[in-house]
């Protein structure tokens, strides 16, 4: 707009002051660096949030006996909620692959080495490293996205001001009924998909080479010691935690009347959520192999 | 249970500057129990930011900020949400928890915070909601479906649901106009009961101007 013009129109001119930029090189230093300063920064977020979490933990234990009602009922419908959406999913998946695996062993491997040598291999490699895996990409698909979505959308529209405007701490209200229900409900999920699979296996060998139940039930049960207890147990714990923080925090990353990051958080949310849920699993079994 | 101290809301010495630029000279004022005070400006930025100055959402440029005594400063992350408690917010971007209903958004704060039984308090929330001729829109029907003045009218009911010590209310009249009359029949009898009234409007939005016991109209800088 030039002064003359400004003039005619009746308002106030003043240029702009020269915005003194560095050379382009300094810019183009400069995106490495913020990368990794943001690179940085987020262990630190996730501590500062994992916190924060901690602080309100013991929310659920004072305070009024209403409160803990309330608490109660959201988790119950929280872990039904991610049951009822994965577990059918999770119950075909273990029986396709357990099917898989009597094809491949009593046609294709022509049963090398036995009943036996399946269900050793059933119980060390299928269900305690692969098992694991096929369930958590399940969850996080069926449950974690969708609910960092959802709280991601609770966040931008302002909802979580409603919340703190009736003394509820979202971050005690709309977290720890989540991580109850993920801590609740993946062990009961790693387990159908092992049962799914075990079912596969059974039928894929009763087909083939005529094996009994009984015969088959008893095999697989002398397989499953102690350990692989122990180790399903702490497998379960650190992965359904691990999922269920890393799509918790990447929902309260929105800043409100932010809608449009709302699909590159939802993913960003999946990602890490497998990332560190399959990397949790890993250790674990290699703490206990 | 401790006395509750005549002075609800203390803002001293405050200065804020909004994001387009504009400021008001260094701001005093208090709401007793009992006591209404519209503050009145032109800018709606203005009203915005000192509604979130005065509750503690931000940080003045000087000055303090007490309620009921105690510096807002000074409150822990947690000791705000009891803070809240104290207050009805009514401002104009807030919203109902959009999936559930009236009732179970007045009945969802209940149970977290109160300890009565559930049938007192799902009778209190009627009674709010009955107060203010929402019952045909208040149990079936989640927020998100509901008209705008009958959301606005929520969004009173949980703020009177509270039971605050303290209302603020941005910019009140907007919208509701012929409802608004019974709401501020209301919150007007709160006021004897003493409740205080803090009400942020623009100079065209002025109403029942004789009920506030303090107008604060500054200049802009």
């Amino acid at each position: 707009m030039t002064e003359e013009l400004s003039k005619g129109l009746g308002t106030s001119y003043k240029e702009a002051p020269e915005q003194k930029s560095g050379p382009a090189i300094f810019n183009f230093l400069g995106m490495p660096g913020r990368f990794f300063l943001k690179l940085l920064l987020r262990p630190l977020q996730q501590c500062a949030f994992l916190g924060r979490l901690c602080t309100t933990a013991l929310r659920s234990l004072d305070g009024p006996s209403n409160r803990q009602k309330l608490l109660l009922y959201v988790t119950v419908d929280e872990s039904l909620r991610f049951f009822w959406h994965a577990f059918l999913l999770i119950l075909i998946t273990g029986l396709i692959v357990g099917f898989l695996w009597s094809i491949i062993w009593f046609r294709l491997l022509s049963n090398a080495g036995g009943a036996d040598n399946l269900m050793d291999l059933l119980v060390s490699v299928q269900m305690e490293i692969v098992n694991p895996f096929f369930a958590s990409t399940i969850c996080i698909v069926t449950y974690m996205g969708p609910m960092t979505m959802d709280l991601a959308i609770l966040k931008s529209t302002r909802q979580f001001e409603t919340l703190s405007l009736m003394g509820i701490p979202p971050i005690h209200f709309l977290t720890w009924p989540k991580i109850l229900a993920s801590f609740l409900v993946f062990p009961v999920i790693l387990f159908l998909i092992d049962f799914g699979t075990a079912a596969g296996v059974y039928l894929g060998a009763h087909q083939l080479i005529s094996l009994r139940l009984l015969d088959f039930a008893d095999a697989l049960y002398q397989e499953i010691k102690e350990i692989n207890r122990i180790r399903f147990f702490f497998q379960s714990v650190a992965m359904s935690l691990t999922m269920c923080f890393f799509s918790l925090f990447n929902a309260f990353e929105i800043n409100e009347n932010e809608s449009a990051r709302i699909p590159f958080l939802t993913r960003r949310a999946m990602m890490e959520a497998f990332f560190f849920c399959t990397l949790a699993g890993v250790l674990v079994t290699l703490l206990y192999a | 249970m401790p006395e509750i101290p005549q002075s609800l809301i203390e803002l001293k010495e405050i200065t804020i500057s909004t994001f387009k630029g504009n400021r008001i000279p260094p701001l005093e004022l208090s709401i007793n129990k009992g006591e209404g005070l519209v503050f009145i400006h032109d800018h709606t930025d203005v009203l915005q930011e000192l509604l979130r100055v005065a509750m503690g959402w931000e940080e003045p440029i000087t000055g303090e900020i007490f309620f009921i005594g105690k510096n807002l400063r000074h409150m822990s992350y947690l000791e705000n949400y009891s803070h809240n408690l104290k207050i009805g917010l009514v401002h104009r971007a807030a919203v109902l928890i959009s999936n559930r209903s009236i009732f179970d958004n007045i009945m969802l704060h209940y149970l977290y915070s109160r300890s009565e039984s559930k049938k007192l308090l799902k009778e209190k929330a009627r009674l709010v909601i009955d107060s203010l001729k929402l019952s045909d829109y208040a149990y079936d029907r989640p927020a998100q479906e509901l008209p705008e003045d009958k959301r606005r009218l929520g969004l009173y009911a949980l703020a009177m649901a509270k039971d605050p010590l303290l209302y603020i209310l941005e910019r009140p009249a907007q919208f509701l106009d012929a409802d608004f009359a019974k709401v501020w029949e209301l919150l007007t009898e709160k006021k004897k009961n003493g409740a205080g009234i803090f009400v942020l409007a623009r100079p065209m939005e002025q109403f029942a101007a004789g009920s506030f016991e303090k107008v604060i109209a500054p200049q802009a800088e």
